[in-house]
């Protein structure tokens, strides 16, 4: 558990300061007393000097060893004659004091420690003075403190101070075990939530949704991320789908038809194998069928073309060579091409164009192939007596991306057909889209659903963009160059 | 002369099951959507329905469930012809009573052998 460790580890830390700081308290409290008890002797002194009253003084001073534990002995002496000590028996007392047969002076330390000192305590005693005057006179007070009290004492509440810190470091590792515990177990509950709805739907089951979405944290928005992730994933499997199932049909409906205009003929061939001479009245059907077969090898080709097309766009290895080009004749050629189809159907298809048109850089092949897309589609969906319109102009979008002068050229082609509902519009240039229902109104075999995709992808490679209008009655689709 | 209605949306198929079947006598009827098949049902009642999968309106399988639900049309005899190999596709039509599925391209023989077959 890494984090009792790094608990362990603050508590040690926090518990060493806590202890250093408190032994200085300490000391500098010692201190302090000290200076107090000094400070109290001698106004003590100077009060009883003052009244005269030297009972006071010598109370005081006795009983100061009672009151201060620490305290190993207090005197005040005026030079001459000691005052008041803390031992009645040596106050007062005329100096120098003859003791043991040495003479000793007031200032002599060996005045207060006697022989009561435990040789044991060793260290000694520390001395403070202070110099009192009272009526012209010098007075000193002195306390002396027994250094081994002291430290005793300073030990003792270090001690104190040690037993505490233990106790509160305990209480808080314990404390913090259990928080760890609990947040450890609050964050790992979602945690392996997750981690199994990332198995299930890695096993290939996209209906799997966390629940609790509505949670405020972290967690929950990683709960609303996954959800939305896994939304993501089957709006693709069924684009995959779609994409499979539109490919199948379009491979095989064409083969299907062929295969079947075949065998048609090569039954009534065999079924009339005894019978050379009604070969020839079949001829004109035979002749039908395979214009129908080669329409439809026609349709599997083009289909081909434009998935290998979209595989390109897709690997982003869709090129085009531009050369700077007048559009007018491209416009012109597929008019032409489409003239005779647009007339069967009963349209009228004509280019509507300006006299004066800016040239553009573009590949003339990849532009006729999205004129011819965009032609056929009109054909498709405009009805026995419609008009069909392929127009171009100059115009000017200052909105434009930095390297576009904002000059474009646009080409427009619009019909009287069915139109598009306005909410189909942006979709139509997505791979394989349809617009439903729409196939009923159609002319001829059904599209591939890549044409637009194509579209949208040569336009772009030409740094143009493509959209359409639709206003209920007949659409407009849209493309623009870069001039 | 027997009658037969197909509904497909595909000129392929049309064409090919109209020479496929009208040598053999067969009175041919063609309608491209479900609508326009049920249109023509109010007219005359077919001895036998032909029957694509997928239709610019509506599915085969829902035109199916509305002929076999009219009782004036119990004896009309019912043939799914879909590019739709799957096996659930075919239980799905066989739960729906037609009398067979046939699924594309069209064999001749096997086609008009089984036709013949059911109309007996």
């Amino acid at each position: 558990m890494a984090i009792d460790g790094l608990l362990l580890l603050a508590v040690l830390t926090f518990g060493v300061m806590i202890y250093n700081s408190e032994a200085r308290i300490l000391q500098r409290q010692i201190l302090d007393s000290r200076e107090d008890v000094l400070q109290s002797l001698s106004k003590v002194t100077a009060e009883s000097i003052l009244s005269s009253d030297d009972a006071l003084l010598i109370s005081y001073t006795a009983d100061l060893k009672r009151m201060i534990h620490e305290l190993e002995t207090a005197y005040v002496t005026d030079g001459r004659v000691i005052l008041a000590h803390t031992d009645k028996n040596l106050a007062p007392r005329p100096l120098p004091l003859s003791f043991s047969g040495q003479r000793i002076q007031a200032s002599s330390d060996k005045l207060l420690v006697r022989s009561r000192l435990k040789a044991a305590s060793g260290k000694g005693i520390s001395f403070s003075r202070k110099k009192v005057r009272v009526n012209g006179r010098t007075y000193e007070v002195v306390v002396g403190y027994s250094d081994f009290r002291v430290s005793a004492e300073i030990q003792a509440a270090l001690d104190a101070v040690l037993v505490r810190i233990v106790r509160a470091g305990l209480s808080v590792l314990f404390a913090g075990t259990l928080l760890a515990l609990w947040i450890s177990s609050r964050m790992t509950k979602p945690i392996k939530r997750l981690a199994k709805a990332f198995a299930v739907t890695g096993g290939g089951d996209l209906d799997y949704k966390l629940t609790d979405t509505g949670r405020r944290d972290e967690i929950g928005t990683l709960y609303r991320e996954f959800n939305g992730m896994v939304d993501r994933l089957k709006e693709l499997d069924q684009l995959k789908k779609d994409f499979v199932s539109s490919v199948t049909h379009e491979l095989k409906s064409p083969i299907g038809a062929i295969e079947s205009y075949l065998d048609l003929m090569a039954y009534e061939v065999s079924r009339s194998a005894k019978d050379p001479g009604s070969w020839p009245a079949k001829l004109p059907r035979f002749l039908e069928n395979i214009a129908f077969i080669k329409q439809n090898s026609d349709r599997l080709l083009r289909f081909i073309a434009d998935l290998l097309d979209a595989a390109r766009i897709e690997k982003g290895k869709f090129e085009i060579s531009k050369k700077r080009t007048r559009v007018e004749p491209l416009i012109d050629d597929i008019v032409k091409l489409f003239l005779q189809r647009a007339k069967a159907s009963g349209i009228e298809l004509r280019a509507e164009l300006p006299k004066e048109l800016p040239q553009v850089s573009l590949d003339s092949e990849r532009i006729c192939q999205v004129l011819t897309n965009l032609v056929s589609n009109a054909l498709k969906f405009t009805p026995r007596g419609g008009k069909i319109t392929v127009a171009a102009s100059a115009v000017v979008n200052p909105a434009a991306a930095a390297p576009h002068s904002g000059r474009f050229l646009r080409i427009s082609v619009e019909d009287t057909g069915i139109g598009i509902p306005q909410p189909e519009l942006a979709k139509l240039f997505a791979k394989f889209y349809q617009v439903p229902g729409v196939r009923k109104n159609a002319a001829g075999p059904k599209g591939t659903g890549l044409g637009l995709y194509i579209v949208k992808s040569i336009v772009e490679a030409h740094g143009g963009r493509t959209f359409a209008e639709s206003s209920g009655k007949g659409s407009r689709f849209i493309f623009e160059l870069p001039v | 002369m027997k009658k037969v209605l197909i509904l497909e949306d595909e000129q392929d198929y049309v064409n090919v099951l109209t020479q496929l079947l009208e040598p053999e006598g067969f009175r041919i009827l063609v309608a491209s959507t479900v609508k326009e098949g049920l249109n023509l049902l109010e007219m005359i009642t077919p001895d036998l329905l032909i029957v694509d999968w997928n239709l610019p309106d509506r599915t085969g399988i829902e035109f199916i469930r509305e002929v076999r639900a009219q009782k004036k049309f119990r004896k009309v005899r019912i043939v799914m012809n879909s590019i739709r190999d799957a096996e659930s596709d075919q239980l799905a039509a066989y739960l729906e009573r037609v009398d067979f599925y046939f699924t594309k391209p069209i064999k001749p023989e096997v086609f008009l052998g089984k036709i013949k077959k059911i109309l007996e």
